[in-house]
């Protein structure tokens, strides 16, 4: 049996007199790996910052683990993880471990757990540069793996591999596929790479015309 | 509860890493808040020596009110700013508790700031502060921060729906200062404006803190306080939830 850890109905999200969906219906199922593609300002980004609760749909329902998104935010904010492609996001002037620790004290996570997925993303000769100088490259993998600190059991990642380059992608792409297969997580991706789509991902779903196209 | 714990740990953490960081900039402040006290020094002793003791009193009220009303701003700020927002905003948390705990973690910091403060003018300034007085400005601070608490939830209400409203309330600030006797008796002010300043809880609370200090503590005073905290700390909360409402619809909460 199929289980949806995310079931949208009869999204509609404007921004004043812009339409980004109107009526969109779309289910994802848990474990899986979903990419999302569509045009440019098509409302990616935007749907992922509802999936996430930092955007409220103007009509329609969202349900996260049949957490109705409105309803409870909080629940979402528990199991939700969103991994944004900006050179921002952590304190400038603190170091990558700096802004790691943050985040583990806040969850209450011993900082040597995270020493697999550092490894695994080539970040321990980076741990002591301060975010601010550090590389786009660099800032992508720490965006990655401080998603993680809260064990989130769905991931949202906003075109993470859009500035990296082909090494850094393979590590990232493995990574993903560990998160599925070891740890249970749903993904959710942005993408505008094909090659990327069909290699990663198990369904692949499209914006267009306000609406979501399952295109496999 | 120590999941709360852990996250204003969390925070003060963070304070003291970018403090830490801007240390330079911290001297400055130092440097800055003594300049101040010693050109109301001179200027008091032009007067009377009481006179700087009085305004010594309504500075440390100036610096406990300015700072609780404008932290939250500050931290908004610098969260839309740097979009860290979207970081602590994922917290499993409703935004307010995350603002809140966050808040806790800098009152801890502004403690050390206040206490500089105080010795200092204990050491520079000839200013007679015992034991008790320090016992009593400890509770008067706290008390102070969450009778206002109100002030600062409704500001960082309007600060995510109006942006820059920040230069606003820095005006605003100012102004209570003035009405509520900061730096001279609210005696001196014209009729008008001191019936705008019986109006200020702020008004009472700095009398009551003068008058504490020189042993003749009036608890009446903060009736009128107290009262006004309570119902517009319930109302701050229910326009929080108003306003987070309505800018989560237009995209507003993470940008500045």
């Amino acid at each position: 049996m199929t289980n949806h850890c995310i079931i949208v109905s009869s999204l509609t999200k404007n921004f004043g007199r812009i339409k980004v969906f109107h009526n969109a219906d779309v289910t994802i199922e848990e474990n899986t790996i979903t990419a999302l593609s569509g045009k440019n300002s098509s409302g990616k980004t935007t749907f992922l910052k509802l999936l996430s609760g930092f955007l409220l749909p103007c009509n329609g329902k969202i349900f996260v683990y049949n957490h109705d998104i409105t309803q409870n935010r909080v629940f979402v904010k528990k199991v939700v993880s969103l991994v944004l492609n900006t050179e921002y996001g952590f304190y400038p002037q603190l170091t990558l471990k700096e802004n790691l620790m943050f985040f583990c004290k806040i969850y209450n996570k011993p900082f040597t757990e995270l020493y697999p997925f550092i490894d695994k993303l080539n970040l321990n000769n980076f741990l002591d540069i301060p975010f601010s100088i550090s590389s786009s490259g660099i800032k992508t993998r720490l965006w990655l793996l401080s998603s993680l600190i809260k064990n989130p059991k769905i991931i949202l990642i906003d075109e993470l591999t859009k500035s990296v380059d082909y090494e850094t992608k393979q590590i990232v792409y493995e990574l993903i596929k560990e998160l599925k297969t070891k740890f249970g997580c749903t993904i959710l991706f942005v993408s505008h790479d094909i090659n990327e789509i069909t290699s990663l991902c198990d369904h692949w779903i499209k914006i267009e015309d306000h609406k979501f196209v399952v295109i496999k | 509860m120590n999941k709360y714990f852990s996250t204003i740990a969390a925070f003060l953490y963070k304070e003291i890493k970018t403090t830490y960081y801007y240390k330079f900039h911290l001297v400055i402040k130092f440097l800055f808040s003594l300049a101040q006290l010693v050109v109301f020094y001179y200027f008091c002793s032009l007067i009377s020596k009481e006179y700087f003791k009085f305004l010594f009193f309504g500075l440390l009220f100036s610096k406990i009110f300015s700072y609780t009303t404008t932290v939250l701003i500050e931290t908004i700020k610098q969260e839309q700013f740097s979009q860290t927002i979207y970081n602590i905003f994922s917290l499993p948390y409703y935004e307010l508790t995350v603002l809140m705990l966050n808040f806790f973690a800098k009152t801890i910091l502004f403690f050390f700031d206040l206490t500089i403060f105080v010795f200092c003018s204990i050491l520079f300034f000839s200013i007679k502060i015992n034991i008790t007085h320090i016992i009593f400005l400890i509770i008067f601070t706290i008390y102070t921060i969450i009778i206002f608490l109100w002030y600062t939830i409704t500001v960082c209400s309007l600060t995510f729906l109006i942006k820059k409203f920040e230069h606003f309330i820095y005006l605003l600030n100012s102004l209570i200062d003035i009405l509520s006797g900061v730096y001279f008796p609210t005696t001196v002010l014209p009729k008008i404006l001191q019936n705008i300043s019986c109006l200020l809880p702020t008004t009472y609370i700095l009398s009551f803190l003068r008058e504490t200090i020189n042993l003749k503590a009036n608890y009446k005073l903060l009736v009128y306080p107290t009262i006004c905290g309570m119902i517009f700390l319930l109302l701050s909360i229910l326009l929080f939830n108003f306003i987070l409402k309505k800018i989560l619809k237009t995209g507003k909460l993470t940008t500045y």
